[in-house]
């Protein structure tokens, strides 16, 4: 009797646990984003639902990045970004983790994949050695998205695959809450796209994070996004995925006459829709 | 202080019985080069990850002005110079957070700017070019107290910063944005390290002189990061590289009677093409 008890117990905690690790619904009111005389967002209103993966669509210079930023609170804006469903949810700042489209660096710099891992894990210089917590702790991090092999090299000898997956593993370190990812498999070749989908999808099956995709590639939205955000300055139309991707919709958002294709990339792990 | 410099010196001539350690200036001239040949290093390995190595030469540049300015004032030149630079130094910091142009056309622009004005000074008042001698070739062995004790303190808090902030800028030389996103307060450490930066290249200049300010700063630096695999080595390497180059340079000039500064700056030249061989032997 105690035994059942305790199981029944433990499977509210449980419950209640994932309840609480999905507290992040994303709610942008009336969001204007200015750059000195520029528009780039204009009254902005969404929702991106907790635990759910939303697709943000639209042409290029529609303000999909920009909105990226404004969720994490890098450049000024207008409006509200509110990151609960209730008030009783609203505790501190949620943990967003981010893997930008294409990181522009100096790949002669000598910094090694480890190193990079581990400068935003301790403040103690690296020239005084890595405390050993945090190594395991990159290590793990590393060995999640199958990339550990990686640890000792240049991080510039890396390719466009490798360097994504090596930024993704740095945005899990710090377990978010949010997940944002920008253009993920741009200027990856096919298989390190495939890969990249196969981790996300089971990474994001594990964690349950609000996941938001900025994509170009309308099949690996299709194939992946529950909910679907179309940009253009503004928000012209949002809803589920199947609802939301019609050929009348898309020829409207990007101004010219799209096909829709299925995704052979990563449809196997295509998810139901709820 | 100036008792505290004495100690020092005359310690330094206790544990360094040779003959070119016997005279006051060397003792001084060590102590000098000591505190800020490896804090320039420190600075350099962030100017050439920034990649941003023009900076320094738009502040030296700045800093002939600033002299100018000093003396034609009669005020203390050090004190122009430094409050020049850093006028310079924070202008090209913040055009650069909010125009579009690339660093090194507003670094170009602020840097001819401010010679242009240093010179129109100078040719409209004959007679200052003499006092401006020492500036431009650098001169170590007349250091004086105040700037050792200057020198000591920039030192200081030149390794503090590296020490607190260095894994921050290093994550920011890779990618803003994305350490941006892992906290870090870009727009801070870019104003700290400028200040500090323009502050070293400020004190070099009584070490190396305006012309090989940048020099010294980046020489080491650039052996580390030809020798260094990762950003522990790196710190090491450019650090120890500008401190040997610092104290054999100062020591071969007594016996050349050559310019210190410029015997320091050839010195770290001679690491840097022994550290090219030594890269190019590994990858054969």
């Amino acid at each position: 009797m105690m035994h059942v008890h305790s199981e029944s117990k433990a499977a509210t905690s449980e419950k209640k646990a994932a309840f609480e690790s999905c507290r992040h619904t994303i709610t942008i009111k009336d969001l204007t984003v200015k750059i000195g005389e520029s528009v780039l967002l204009e009254n902005v209103n969404a929702t991106i639902h907790c635990g759910k993966t939303t697709a943000i669509i639209g042409p290029n210079g529609a303000g999909k990045s920009t909105l990226l930023s404004a969720i994490m609170g890098l450049i000024p804006y207008e409006g509200e970004i509110e990151f609960c469903q209730t008030t009783a949810h609203c505790v501190g700042v949620p943990n967003i983790g981010f893997v930008p489209q294409r990181i522009d660096f100096d790949r002669g710099m000598p910094i090694t994949v480890l190193d990079y891992l581990c400068l935003s894990q301790q403040r103690r210089p690296l020239w005084l050695g890595v405390k050993k917590e945090v190594k395991e702790k990159s290590m793990r991090s590393l060995e999640r998205v199958a990339a550990d092999h990686l640890a000792k090299r240049a991080l510039g000898k890396l390719s466009g695959g490798e360097l994504q997956r090596v930024l993704l593993a740095l945005s899990l370190m710090n377990d978010p809450n949010i997940l944002l990812l920008d253009e993920p498999v741009s200027g990856v070749d096919m298989a390190g796209g495939e890969l990249f989908c196969d981790l996300i999808e089971d990474l994001h099956k594990e964690k349950r994070f609000t996941l938001v995709l900025v994509s170009h590639d309308l099949s690996v939205v299709t194939s992946h996004a529950d909910h679907v955000l179309c940009l253009n300055r503004t928000v012209q139309c949002e809803g589920k995925t199947v609802d939301v991707l019609t050929k009348e919709t898309i020829s409207d958002v990007f101004g010219l006459h799209v096909g829709l294709y299925g995704h052979k990339q990563c449809s196997d792990h295509h998810e139901e829709m709820s | 202080m100036a008792e505290l410099i004495n100690t020092i010196c005359s310690g330094i001539g206790f544990f360094l019985p040779f003959e070119w350690a016997s005279h006051d200036f060397m003792r001084r001239a060590l102590l000098a080069i000591i505190l800020i040949g490896p804090a320039a290093a420190a600075m350099g390995i962030h100017m050439i990850n920034f990649r941003m190595s023009f900076f320094s030469d738009a502040i030296s540049h700045s800093a002939f002005t600033g002299i100018a300015l000093g003396i034609l004032m009669s005020f203390n030149p050090l004190l122009t110079m430094v409050a020049f630079g850093l006028l310079v130094g924070l202008i090209i910091v913040r055009i650069r957070k909010r125009s579009k142009l690339s660093i090194d056309t507003i670094i170009g622009v602020a840097f001819s700017t401010s010679v242009a004005l240093g010179i129109v000074i100078i040719s409209a008042r004959r007679g200052l070019t003499r006092n401006l001698h020492s500036f431009i070739y650098g001169d170590v062995l007349a250091v004086g107290e105040v700037e050792i004790v200057l020198m000591f303190f920039l030192s200081v808090a030149v390794f503090a910063f590296t020490f607190y902030m260095y894994n921050r800028l290093v994550m920011m030389a890779v990618n803003e944005e994305v350490a941006k996103t892992r906290g870090v307060n870009t727009s801070l450490y870019e104003y700290i390290f400028s200040i500090l930066l323009t502050l070293v290249v400020c004190l070099s200049i009584r070490v190396v002189g305006i012309l090989l300010v940048t020099a010294l700063i980046i020489v080491p630096a650039a052996v580390g990061r030809t020798l260094s695999k990762n950003v522990g080595e790196l710190f090491w390497f450019s650090v120890l590289t500008a401190l040997v180059a610092s104290i054999s340079g100062l020591i071969l000039s007594y016996y050349w009677d050559s310019a210190t500064g410029a015997t320091v700056v050839l010195v770290c030249a001679a690491f840097f093409f022994m550290a090219q061989f030594v890269k190019g032997l590994r990858k054969a």
